[in-house]
Protein backbone atom coordinates (compact mmCIF):
# COMPACT_ATOMS: atom_id res chain seq x y z
CA UNK A 1 0.00 0.00 0.00
CA UNK A 2 2.90 2.31 0.82
CA UNK A 3 4.37 1.58 -2.58
CA UNK A 4 1.06 2.36 -4.26
CA UNK A 5 0.84 5.64 -2.36
CA UNK A 6 4.30 6.59 -3.60
CA UNK A 7 3.32 5.69 -7.17
CA UNK A 8 0.25 7.89 -6.88
CA UNK A 9 2.08 10.93 -5.59
CA UNK A 10 4.80 10.55 -8.20
CA UNK A 11 2.31 10.26 -11.04
CA UNK A 12 0.19 13.10 -9.68
CA UNK A 13 3.30 15.27 -9.70
CA UNK A 14 3.76 14.35 -13.37
CA UNK A 15 0.65 16.36 -14.15
CA UNK A 16 2.74 19.50 -13.74
CA UNK A 17 4.23 18.67 -17.14
CA UNK A 18 1.05 20.26 -18.50
CA UNK A 19 2.96 23.56 -18.35
CA UNK A 20 5.40 22.26 -20.98
CA UNK A 21 2.72 21.70 -23.62
CA UNK A 22 1.90 24.20 -26.35
CA UNK A 23 -1.17 26.35 -25.67
CA UNK A 24 -3.84 24.47 -27.62
CA UNK A 25 -2.63 21.11 -26.35
CA UNK A 26 -3.15 22.44 -22.81
CA UNK A 27 -6.69 23.42 -23.72
CA UNK A 28 -7.28 20.01 -25.34
CA UNK A 29 -6.31 18.42 -22.05
CA UNK A 30 -8.76 20.64 -20.15
CA UNK A 31 -11.46 19.61 -22.67
CA UNK A 32 -10.64 15.99 -22.07
CA UNK A 33 -10.96 16.39 -18.33
CA UNK A 34 -14.41 17.93 -18.74
CA UNK A 35 -15.42 15.23 -21.19
CA UNK A 36 -14.60 12.55 -18.65
CA UNK A 37 -15.83 14.28 -15.53
CA UNK A 38 -19.27 15.31 -16.70
CA UNK A 39 -22.11 13.11 -17.82
CA UNK A 40 -22.73 13.18 -21.53
CA UNK A 41 -25.95 15.14 -21.12
CA UNK A 42 -24.30 17.91 -19.14
CA UNK A 43 -20.93 17.95 -20.86
CA UNK A 44 -21.94 18.06 -24.47
CA UNK A 45 -22.18 21.82 -24.95
CA UNK A 46 -19.35 22.70 -22.59
CA UNK A 47 -17.02 20.05 -23.94
CA UNK A 48 -17.76 21.05 -27.53
CA UNK A 49 -17.06 24.70 -26.71
CA UNK A 50 -13.66 23.92 -25.14
CA UNK A 51 -12.89 21.50 -27.93
CA UNK A 52 -13.51 24.24 -30.48
CA UNK A 53 -11.20 26.59 -28.59
CA UNK A 54 -8.50 23.89 -28.66
CA UNK A 55 -9.04 23.68 -32.41
CA UNK A 56 -8.21 27.39 -32.60
CA UNK A 57 -11.75 28.71 -33.03
CA UNK A 58 -11.61 31.83 -30.92
CA UNK A 59 -15.26 32.67 -31.50
CA UNK A 60 -16.37 29.76 -29.32
CA UNK A 61 -17.82 30.93 -26.01
CA UNK A 62 -17.91 28.97 -22.77
CA UNK A 63 -20.28 31.19 -20.82
CA UNK A 64 -23.65 29.99 -22.22
CA UNK A 65 -22.83 26.43 -21.18
CA UNK A 66 -21.51 27.35 -17.76
CA UNK A 67 -24.76 28.73 -16.39
CA UNK A 68 -26.40 25.28 -16.61
CA UNK A 69 -23.47 23.70 -14.79
CA UNK A 70 -23.42 26.39 -12.08
CA UNK A 71 -27.14 25.89 -11.53
CA UNK A 72 -26.68 22.14 -11.19
CA UNK A 73 -23.85 22.62 -8.69
CA UNK A 74 -26.06 24.94 -6.63
CA UNK A 75 -28.79 22.27 -6.59
CA UNK A 76 -26.31 19.65 -5.41
CA UNK A 77 -24.94 22.00 -2.75
CA UNK A 78 -28.49 22.55 -1.54
CA UNK A 79 -29.17 18.82 -1.37
CA UNK A 80 -25.91 18.31 0.49
CA UNK A 81 -27.00 20.80 3.16
CA UNK A 82 -30.29 19.05 3.82
CA UNK A 83 -30.65 17.00 7.03
CA UNK A 84 -30.63 13.65 5.19
CA UNK A 85 -26.85 13.97 4.78
CA UNK A 86 -26.68 13.48 1.04
CA UNK A 87 -22.91 13.07 0.97
CA UNK A 88 -22.65 11.88 -2.65
CA UNK A 89 -24.40 15.12 -3.71
CA UNK A 90 -21.85 17.12 -1.72
CA UNK A 91 -18.94 15.23 -3.24
CA UNK A 92 -20.37 15.52 -6.70
CA UNK A 93 -20.81 19.25 -6.23
CA UNK A 94 -17.18 19.55 -5.19
CA UNK A 95 -16.01 17.52 -8.18
CA UNK A 96 -18.04 19.72 -10.50
CA UNK A 97 -16.42 22.75 -8.91
CA UNK A 98 -13.17 21.11 -10.04
CA UNK A 99 -14.59 21.07 -13.56
CA UNK A 100 -15.47 24.76 -13.23
CA UNK A 101 -11.90 25.41 -12.13
CA UNK A 102 -10.64 23.75 -15.33
CA UNK A 103 -13.07 25.70 -17.48
CA UNK A 104 -12.14 28.97 -15.79
CA UNK A 105 -8.52 28.16 -16.60
CA UNK A 106 -9.17 28.10 -20.36
CA UNK A 107 -9.15 31.91 -20.88
CA UNK A 108 -5.96 32.01 -18.80
CA UNK A 109 -4.38 29.44 -21.11
CA UNK A 110 -5.35 31.58 -24.08
CA UNK A 111 -3.64 34.58 -22.55
CA UNK A 112 -0.36 35.94 -23.94
CA UNK A 113 0.93 36.50 -20.40
CA UNK A 114 3.33 33.79 -19.30
CA UNK A 115 2.30 34.19 -15.67
CA UNK A 116 -1.37 33.91 -16.48
CA UNK A 117 -0.83 30.79 -18.55
CA UNK A 118 1.21 29.24 -15.78
CA UNK A 119 -1.58 30.04 -13.31
CA UNK A 120 -4.04 28.48 -15.78
CA UNK A 121 -2.03 25.24 -15.79
CA UNK A 122 -2.07 25.19 -11.99
CA UNK A 123 -5.85 25.63 -12.03
CA UNK A 124 -6.30 22.67 -14.40
CA UNK A 125 -4.08 20.47 -12.22
CA UNK A 126 -5.92 21.50 -9.05
CA UNK A 127 -9.25 20.95 -10.79
CA UNK A 128 -8.16 17.45 -11.82
CA UNK A 129 -7.24 16.58 -8.23
CA UNK A 130 -10.55 17.94 -7.00
CA UNK A 131 -12.42 15.80 -9.52
CA UNK A 132 -10.35 12.78 -8.53
CA UNK A 133 -11.14 13.33 -4.87
CA UNK A 134 -14.81 12.51 -5.45
CA UNK A 135 -13.82 9.07 -6.64
CA UNK A 136 -11.59 8.73 -3.64
CA UNK A 137 -14.53 9.37 -1.34
CA UNK A 138 -16.98 7.15 -3.17
CA UNK A 139 -14.74 4.12 -3.45
CA UNK A 140 -13.14 1.75 -1.00
CA UNK A 141 -9.49 2.27 -1.86
CA UNK A 142 -7.55 5.48 -2.28
CA UNK A 143 -5.93 4.41 -5.52
CA UNK A 144 -9.22 4.28 -7.41
CA UNK A 145 -9.07 8.02 -8.08
CA UNK A 146 -6.13 7.26 -10.32
CA UNK A 147 -7.98 4.59 -12.23
CA UNK A 148 -10.54 7.09 -13.37
CA UNK A 149 -9.03 10.53 -13.55
CA UNK A 150 -5.31 10.91 -13.06
CA UNK A 151 -4.00 7.87 -14.96
CA UNK A 152 -6.09 8.46 -18.12
CA UNK A 153 -5.22 12.15 -17.95
CA UNK A 154 -1.53 11.38 -17.72
CA UNK A 155 -1.97 9.04 -20.65
CA UNK A 156 -3.41 11.93 -22.67
CA UNK A 157 -0.60 14.17 -21.47
CA UNK A 158 2.04 11.65 -22.59
CA UNK A 159 0.44 11.36 -26.02
CA UNK A 160 0.15 15.14 -26.44
CA UNK A 161 3.79 15.59 -25.41
CA UNK A 162 4.94 13.03 -27.95
CA UNK A 163 2.80 14.46 -30.74
CA UNK A 164 3.81 18.04 -29.96
CA UNK A 165 7.46 17.08 -30.13
CA UNK A 166 7.22 14.85 -33.16
CA UNK A 167 4.89 17.04 -35.21
CA UNK A 168 6.59 20.25 -34.04
CA UNK A 169 3.51 21.91 -32.58
CA UNK A 170 3.88 25.42 -31.26
CA UNK A 171 1.55 27.81 -29.43
CA UNK A 172 -0.28 28.54 -32.67
CA UNK A 173 -0.90 24.91 -33.65
CA UNK A 174 -4.59 24.02 -33.22
CA UNK A 175 -5.29 20.63 -31.66
CA UNK A 176 -8.18 18.37 -32.59
CA UNK A 177 -9.16 16.57 -29.37
CA UNK A 178 -10.02 13.54 -31.52
CA UNK A 179 -6.30 12.90 -31.75
CA UNK A 180 -6.50 11.49 -28.21
CA UNK A 181 -8.84 8.65 -29.16
CA UNK A 182 -11.49 7.21 -26.87
CA UNK A 183 -11.88 9.05 -23.54
CA UNK A 184 -11.96 5.85 -21.59
CA UNK A 185 -10.86 2.27 -21.97
CA UNK A 186 -12.41 -0.78 -20.43
CA UNK A 187 -11.79 -1.08 -16.72
CA UNK A 188 -12.51 -3.95 -14.43
CA UNK A 189 -13.63 -1.98 -11.40
CA UNK A 190 -17.25 -1.43 -10.55
CA UNK A 191 -17.59 2.18 -9.48
CA UNK A 192 -21.04 2.69 -10.78
CA UNK A 193 -21.44 6.44 -11.00
CA UNK A 194 -18.08 7.06 -12.57
CA UNK A 195 -18.23 4.07 -14.80
CA UNK A 196 -21.59 5.21 -16.14
CA UNK A 197 -20.28 8.70 -16.79
CA UNK A 198 -17.34 7.27 -18.69
CA UNK A 199 -19.42 4.87 -20.69
CA UNK A 200 -21.79 7.68 -21.61
CA UNK A 201 -18.86 9.53 -23.10
CA UNK A 202 -17.90 6.42 -25.06
CA UNK A 203 -20.55 6.31 -27.67
CA UNK A 204 -20.25 2.98 -29.49
CA UNK A 205 -19.11 3.03 -33.10
CA UNK A 206 -22.38 1.52 -34.34
CA UNK A 207 -23.00 2.79 -37.85
CA UNK A 208 -20.01 5.16 -37.88
CA UNK A 209 -18.02 5.14 -41.05
CA UNK A 210 -14.67 6.42 -42.19
CA UNK A 211 -14.67 7.35 -45.86
CA UNK A 212 -11.64 8.16 -47.96
CA UNK A 213 -11.68 9.11 -51.61
CA UNK A 214 -8.46 8.70 -53.50
CA UNK A 215 -7.93 10.46 -56.82
CA UNK A 216 -5.54 8.32 -58.80
CA UNK A 217 -3.04 9.97 -61.17
CA UNK A 218 -3.21 9.11 -64.84
CA UNK A 219 0.12 7.33 -64.75
CA UNK A 220 -1.01 4.80 -62.10
CA UNK A 221 -1.67 1.21 -63.17
CA UNK A 222 -4.36 -1.09 -61.74
CA UNK A 223 -1.69 -2.73 -59.61
CA UNK A 224 -0.71 0.70 -58.23
CA UNK A 225 -4.33 1.32 -57.30
CA UNK A 226 -4.64 -2.04 -55.55
CA UNK A 227 -1.41 -1.42 -53.67
CA UNK A 228 -2.65 2.01 -52.58
CA UNK A 229 -5.93 0.55 -51.35
CA UNK A 230 -4.14 -2.21 -49.44
CA UNK A 231 -1.65 0.18 -47.85
CA UNK A 232 -4.41 2.57 -46.84
CA UNK A 233 -6.53 -0.06 -45.11
CA UNK A 234 -3.49 -1.56 -43.39
CA UNK A 235 -2.40 1.82 -42.05
CA UNK A 236 -5.92 2.73 -40.91
CA UNK A 237 -6.35 -0.65 -39.24
CA UNK A 238 -2.96 -0.42 -37.49
CA UNK A 239 -3.81 3.02 -36.14
CA UNK A 240 -7.25 1.87 -34.99
CA UNK A 241 -5.65 -0.97 -33.04
CA UNK A 242 -2.96 1.32 -31.59
CA UNK A 243 -5.75 3.48 -30.16
CA UNK A 244 -7.21 0.39 -28.48
CA UNK A 245 -9.78 -0.60 -31.11
CA UNK A 246 -10.38 -4.04 -32.56
CA UNK A 247 -9.50 -3.03 -36.09
CA UNK A 248 -11.49 -2.15 -39.18
CA UNK A 249 -13.71 -3.82 -41.73
CA UNK A 250 -14.38 -2.86 -45.35
CA UNK A 251 -17.95 -1.86 -46.07
CA UNK A 252 -17.52 -0.92 -49.71
CA UNK A 253 -14.88 -0.05 -52.26
CA UNK A 254 -16.03 1.83 -55.35
CA UNK A 255 -13.95 2.77 -58.38
CA UNK A 256 -14.91 5.46 -60.90
CA UNK A 257 -13.35 6.41 -64.21
CA UNK A 258 -12.95 9.54 -66.35
CA UNK A 259 -13.48 12.80 -64.54
CA UNK A 260 -11.78 16.05 -63.72
CA UNK A 261 -11.19 16.92 -60.07
CA UNK A 262 -9.38 19.44 -57.99
CA UNK A 263 -6.33 17.96 -56.39
CA UNK A 264 -4.69 18.89 -53.10
CA UNK A 265 -1.03 19.00 -52.31
CA UNK A 266 1.45 20.21 -49.75
CA UNK A 267 0.81 23.82 -48.66
CA UNK B 1 -4.29 23.58 -58.27
CA UNK B 2 -6.27 21.72 -60.90
CA UNK B 3 -5.26 18.70 -62.90
CA UNK B 4 -7.00 15.90 -64.72
CA UNK B 5 -7.55 12.60 -62.98
CA UNK B 6 -8.78 9.47 -64.65
CA UNK B 7 -9.91 7.50 -61.64
CA UNK B 8 -11.24 7.87 -58.15
CA UNK B 9 -11.50 5.16 -55.49
CA UNK B 10 -13.92 5.54 -52.58
CA UNK B 11 -13.29 3.27 -49.60
CA UNK B 12 -15.75 3.01 -46.73
CA UNK B 13 -14.51 1.47 -43.49
CA UNK B 14 -16.22 0.76 -40.20
CA UNK B 15 -15.10 -0.69 -36.89
CA UNK B 16 -14.80 -4.47 -36.85
CA UNK B 17 -16.51 -4.47 -33.48
CA UNK B 18 -19.52 -2.08 -33.34
CA UNK B 19 -18.94 -1.74 -29.60
CA UNK B 20 -15.61 0.03 -30.11
CA UNK B 21 -15.90 3.69 -29.13
CA UNK B 22 -16.64 5.93 -32.10
CA UNK B 23 -13.85 8.21 -30.85
CA UNK B 24 -11.30 5.66 -32.04
CA UNK B 25 -12.56 5.82 -35.62
CA UNK B 26 -12.57 9.58 -35.28
CA UNK B 27 -8.92 9.51 -34.20
CA UNK B 28 -8.08 7.52 -37.34
CA UNK B 29 -9.93 10.09 -39.43
CA UNK B 30 -7.93 12.87 -37.76
CA UNK B 31 -4.64 11.17 -38.63
CA UNK B 32 -5.60 10.92 -42.30
CA UNK B 33 -6.49 14.59 -42.36
CA UNK B 34 -3.23 16.11 -41.13
CA UNK B 35 -2.90 19.80 -40.45
CA UNK B 36 0.27 20.04 -42.51
CA UNK B 37 -1.38 18.91 -45.73
CA UNK B 38 -4.27 20.37 -47.63
CA UNK B 39 -6.20 17.30 -48.69
CA UNK B 40 -8.91 18.42 -51.15
CA UNK B 41 -12.04 20.48 -51.38
CA UNK B 42 -14.74 18.39 -49.74
CA UNK B 43 -17.45 19.74 -52.02
CA UNK B 44 -15.70 18.07 -54.92
CA UNK B 45 -17.18 14.77 -53.81
CA UNK B 46 -20.36 15.70 -55.64
CA UNK B 47 -18.43 15.68 -58.90
CA UNK B 48 -18.26 11.91 -58.71
CA UNK B 49 -22.00 11.57 -58.75
CA UNK B 50 -22.90 14.52 -60.96
CA UNK B 51 -20.40 14.18 -63.76
CA UNK B 52 -22.04 12.69 -66.80
CA UNK B 53 -18.88 10.94 -68.00
CA UNK B 54 -18.29 9.07 -64.75
CA UNK B 55 -18.57 5.32 -65.04
CA UNK B 56 -17.90 2.65 -62.45
CA UNK B 57 -14.91 0.40 -63.10
CA UNK B 58 -16.46 -2.81 -61.84
CA UNK B 59 -13.52 -5.05 -62.55
CA UNK B 60 -11.12 -2.89 -60.56
CA UNK B 61 -13.78 -2.45 -57.89
CA UNK B 62 -14.04 -6.21 -57.36
CA UNK B 63 -10.28 -6.60 -57.19
CA UNK B 64 -9.85 -3.65 -54.82
CA UNK B 65 -12.61 -4.88 -52.51
CA UNK B 66 -11.04 -8.31 -52.34
CA UNK B 67 -7.56 -6.80 -51.76
CA UNK B 68 -8.82 -4.61 -48.91
CA UNK B 69 -10.88 -7.34 -47.26
CA UNK B 70 -8.11 -9.93 -47.37
CA UNK B 71 -5.56 -7.44 -45.99
CA UNK B 72 -7.84 -6.61 -43.05
CA UNK B 73 -8.77 -10.25 -42.43
CA UNK B 74 -5.09 -11.16 -42.23
CA UNK B 75 -4.45 -8.35 -39.76
CA UNK B 76 -7.44 -9.40 -37.66
CA UNK B 77 -6.19 -12.97 -37.59
CA UNK B 78 -2.72 -11.88 -36.51
CA UNK B 79 -4.14 -9.55 -33.86
CA UNK B 80 -6.35 -12.30 -32.47
CA UNK B 81 -3.20 -14.28 -31.73
CA UNK B 82 -1.21 -11.78 -29.74
CA UNK B 83 -1.85 -8.09 -30.30
CA UNK B 84 -4.79 -7.33 -28.02
CA UNK B 85 -4.08 -4.67 -25.41
CA UNK B 86 -4.07 -6.03 -21.87
CA UNK B 87 -5.32 -4.26 -18.72
CA UNK B 88 -2.60 -2.52 -16.72
CA UNK B 89 -1.92 -3.10 -13.04
CA UNK B 90 -5.00 -1.08 -12.10
CA UNK B 91 -7.35 -2.75 -14.58
CA UNK B 92 -7.31 0.02 -17.18
CA UNK B 93 -6.75 -0.82 -20.82
CA UNK B 94 -4.66 2.06 -22.08
CA UNK B 95 -3.11 2.36 -25.50
CA UNK B 96 0.61 3.00 -25.82
CA UNK B 97 1.27 6.62 -26.85
CA UNK B 98 4.52 5.57 -28.56
CA UNK B 99 2.66 2.99 -30.67
CA UNK B 100 0.09 5.62 -31.64
CA UNK B 101 2.84 8.05 -32.57
CA UNK B 102 4.63 5.43 -34.69
CA UNK B 103 1.42 4.57 -36.54
CA UNK B 104 0.58 8.24 -37.12
CA UNK B 105 4.06 8.88 -38.49
CA UNK B 106 3.53 5.95 -40.86
CA UNK B 107 0.28 7.52 -42.04
CA UNK B 108 1.90 10.94 -42.56
CA UNK B 109 4.79 9.47 -44.50
CA UNK B 110 2.42 7.45 -46.68
CA UNK B 111 0.22 10.44 -47.42
CA UNK B 112 3.24 12.59 -48.28
CA UNK B 113 4.60 9.91 -50.62
CA UNK B 114 1.27 9.45 -52.34
CA UNK B 115 0.73 13.17 -52.77
CA UNK B 116 4.19 13.45 -54.30
CA UNK B 117 3.23 10.67 -56.71
CA UNK B 118 0.18 12.64 -57.83
CA UNK B 119 -2.58 11.10 -55.70
CA UNK B 120 -5.11 13.26 -53.85
CA UNK B 121 -7.33 12.47 -50.88
CA UNK B 122 -10.63 13.46 -49.34
CA UNK B 123 -11.54 12.16 -45.89
CA UNK B 124 -14.97 11.99 -44.27
CA UNK B 125 -16.13 10.59 -41.00
CA UNK B 126 -19.49 10.39 -39.34
CA UNK B 127 -20.44 9.13 -35.90
CA UNK B 128 -24.05 8.96 -36.95
CA UNK B 129 -25.31 7.97 -40.35
CA UNK B 130 -24.05 6.32 -43.45
CA UNK B 131 -21.89 7.44 -46.33
CA UNK B 132 -24.93 8.17 -48.46
CA UNK B 133 -26.14 10.60 -45.78
CA UNK B 134 -22.73 12.24 -45.51
CA UNK B 135 -22.52 12.73 -49.24
CA UNK B 136 -26.03 14.09 -49.26
CA UNK B 137 -25.06 16.65 -46.60
CA UNK B 138 -21.94 17.63 -48.53
CA UNK B 139 -23.97 18.23 -51.69
CA UNK B 140 -26.32 20.59 -49.86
Amino acid sequence: MQETGRYISERAADLRALAELPRFAQIALAARLCQRALSRQRSLGLYEAIRQLAAGERSSSLEPHLSDLRKYIAELDERGREPNDDYPAMWRADALKGVLQCVDAVPMLLSDSKERRSAGCDEVVQGAHRIASEQNLTSTTMITQHFWTIVPLLHDLDLLKLLAQSEQWDDLTPVDVDVLGAPFSVATYDLKAWRDAYIESNEPTGDSELVIEIDVPESATDDDVLQTVREFVELADGLHRAYGGTGLDVKTVECFENMNVLAGGPR
Amino acid sequence: MSRPSTRRVRIVLSGRDPKDPAAILSAVREAFNPKEIEITHHSEVSAVDDHSRVVPDEELETKATSEAKSALDLLAEAAAQHNRLKPDQFGLVLSDPKAILAQRQGVLTWIAQRLAAGYAFTVYWSSRGTVAEILDRVKK
